[in-house]
Formats: structure tokens, C-alpha cells, sequence
């Protein structure tokens, strides 16, 4: 049985400001405040900027060619940016 | 204490991003039991049981049976992957689920063990006649749900997606095979795939076969298809 721990709210990649929007929610009650890591795929890392909850983050690394993103379960935004973005 | 609009503005910004689509709580509530639902190991061959949680109770006669439940499952997923379309991992492995039961033999009991006429068409329940049976065929009419593999014309047709019967499962089984597709860009369901698994009761298909063989049962039918066999729709 799989327990989904963490759904995503939003998850959608906005062509006009190049920039990938995720929200995640609060998590199961059991899960809350636990670090976890999810990946980006078809992405350049090195040309991206992250913005966590509306502050510049750095809690990630490139993992075979992915973006490798640090965070814990609960309700955060994500703002991807790639490079050159608004 | 009155609130400001600033601070609910700011509220909502921690929790989403303004301006893109969201998936309410409720939507997310869904997603989880679903999953939870479609991930649970259980046996949908001959010898096995499908697990309890899905339903074979709900809408007797006509739709109480396991592959019902699954087909209505799948709708949800869709329209999740629409609102989160960078996210959709997750709805592949439900559909991906309800579809290796909607090839099994319990997505298949009602036709295969349905056989002839129904031996208990004289006893009904009385709201069944009301519902669903002319007054002039009482007692002579099998009540739509019996799906009546075996009676003539046709005789009988156990592989189900070669059958001219149980048509609105092919259209049924269509959908989430291309509800898979469609979410996950895969093209498993339209490589060839083995359905009701029971020995010489194996059959193969695959999602565009059996979209070919509906279509041409549509065309030589122009008065309409039937599922339950002996019930035209006159579409």
C-alpha cells in the first residue's frame, strides 16, 4: 500500500516568465516537518534560481542532470526560474 | 479581530502562488484515498478476490460490479493532471492501476459468469420491473445488469473486446486506457497487453485494436450496439 505523504497543490510551468510553480501542502499529520527532496526534470539547475516561500534558496543540487530540490513536508511555494527570467 | 486584506493577500501567497491553478483540499483528499485504493495489493484473477474497498454493492442491477467502481475512479485523475500538468506521476500510477484491473477476470465476472437467459427473471424484486422491464415481458425480459454471454444469436463470446456484446465496457476501458495516455504520455496501454489472464481464457489486445474492432462493430450496426446482450441503444 502506498501512503502519499505530500500532494502538490500547484505544479504548472508558466511559458511567458519561464518559471515553474509548485505548491506543496501540509503533508500527512505523521509526515509534518520531515525533511524530504523532489526532483525537476527537463531542466538546466545551472541556469536556474529557486525562490522558496518568496526567499532565494540554495537547498538543492543537480542530480543527473536534474534539480534536485531540499525542503520539508508541509506547505511551501516553489518558484523555479530559469534563467533570464522576470 | 477584523483582518486585513493585506494579511489574508499574504496568507494565501505562503500557501499557493496567486494566478495558477490549485488543487482544493478536498481534490487533494481524493487523490489520496484513490491512491491509497489503487495501491493496496489484492488478486482480480479468477482464483483471487478483489479487496473489499472496492465496490460490488452500489446501483444493483445494473452497476454493481467491481469494474465500475474502477472506470468511475479514473475520471478524477484527468482532470487532476489538468490542474497540475508539471505533477502527474502520481495520476499515471493510479490509471496505471485501475487498468491492470480492468484487464482481470473480476473486471470481466458479470460476463463471464452471466451465461443465457437469467434463471431468476420471474422473481425480481418488484421495483426492478418498475424500473427497467415492459409489463408485457415480465417474466420473459432478463433485467438490464444480465449481461447473457451465450444466448443467440450471438452465442457464446467470452474474449469481451471481440464480443458484439458489452460495448459500453470497450468504450469504458477505452477511456482509461487513454486517460493513461493522455496524462502520462505512455504508450504501454497500445502495446500488446494479455486480458483476463485464465488459461486458454487469455486474450490480447491492445488499446488501438480494440478501438478498431468498436468502430467497425459501429459501422456494421447502424441501428446501435448493445451491451447487456438482447439491449439495443439506439444511439
Amino acid at each position: 500500500m502506498g501512503l502519499l505523504r505530500e500532494a502538490h497543490q500547484q505544479a504548472i510551468y508558466d511559458e511567458v516568465r519561464r518559471t515553474l510553480v509548485v505548491a506543496t501542502d501540509a503533508g500527512v499529520p505523521a509526515a509534518r516537518g520531515k525533511p524530504t527532496t523532489f526532483r525537476v526534470t527537463n531542466i538546466n539547475p545551472e541556469s536556474c534560481t529557486l525562490i522558496v516561500d518568496g526567499v532565494k534558496s540554495y537547498d538543492w543540487r543537480e542530480v543527473d542532470g536534474n534539480l534536485e530540490i531540499s525542503t520539508t513536508i508541509g506547505k511551501h511555494t516553489f518558484l523555479i526560474r530559469q534563467g533570464g527570467a522576470a | 479581530m477584523q483582518r486585513s486584506g493585506e494579511h489574508w493577500r499574504k496568507i494565501i501567497i505562503m500557501t499557493t502562488v496567486q494566478g495558477y491553478l490549485a488543487l482544493s483540499e478536498r481534490s487533494r483528499g481524493w487523490l489520496r484515498y484513490l491512491h491509497r485504493k489503487a495501491t493496496t495489493l489484492d488478486n482480480w484473477d479468477k482464483g483471487g478476490r478483489p479487496h473489499p474497498h472496492w465496490d460490488n454493492v452500489s446501483d444493483e442491477p445494473r452497476r454493481s460490479f467491481h469494474r465500475f467502481d474502477l472506470i468511475e475512479s479514473g475520471y478524477a485523475m484527468g482532470l487532476m493532471a489538468d490542474t497540475t500538468p508539471a505533477w502527474r506521476e502520481i495520476y499515471s500510477t493510479v490509471l496505471n492501476e485501475l487498468n491492470e484491473r480492468s484487464t482481470s477476470w473480476w473486471a470481466h465476472e458479470d460476463w463471464l459468469t452471466l451465461i443465457g437467459d437469467d434463471p431468476r427473471r420471474a422473481q425480481y424484486p418488484e421495483e426492478w420491473y418498475k424500473a427497467w422491464i415492459p409489463e408485457f415481458l415480465r417474466g420473459r425480459y432478463d433485467t438490464p445488469g444480465w449481461t447473457a454471454n451465450g444466448v443467440e444469436p450471438w452465442g457464446r463470446q467470452d474474449d469481451a473486446m471481440k464480443a458484439d456484446g458489452l460495448s459500453g465496457w470497450k468504450g469504458n476501458l477505452l477511456t482509461s486506457l487513454g486517460l493513461h495516455k493522455y496524462v502520462s504520455g505512455n504508450d504501454k496501454w497500445n502495446q500488446p497487453f494479455d486480458m483476463i489472464r485464465d488459461g486458454a481464457n487469455t486474450f490480447t489486445h491492445t488499446y488501438s485494436g480494440i478501438a478498431q474492432f468498436f468502430f467497425e462493430l459501429w459501422s456494421r450496426k447502424p441501428e446501435g450496439c448493445h451491451c447487456e446482450n438482447t439491449k439495443i441503444w439506439p444511439m
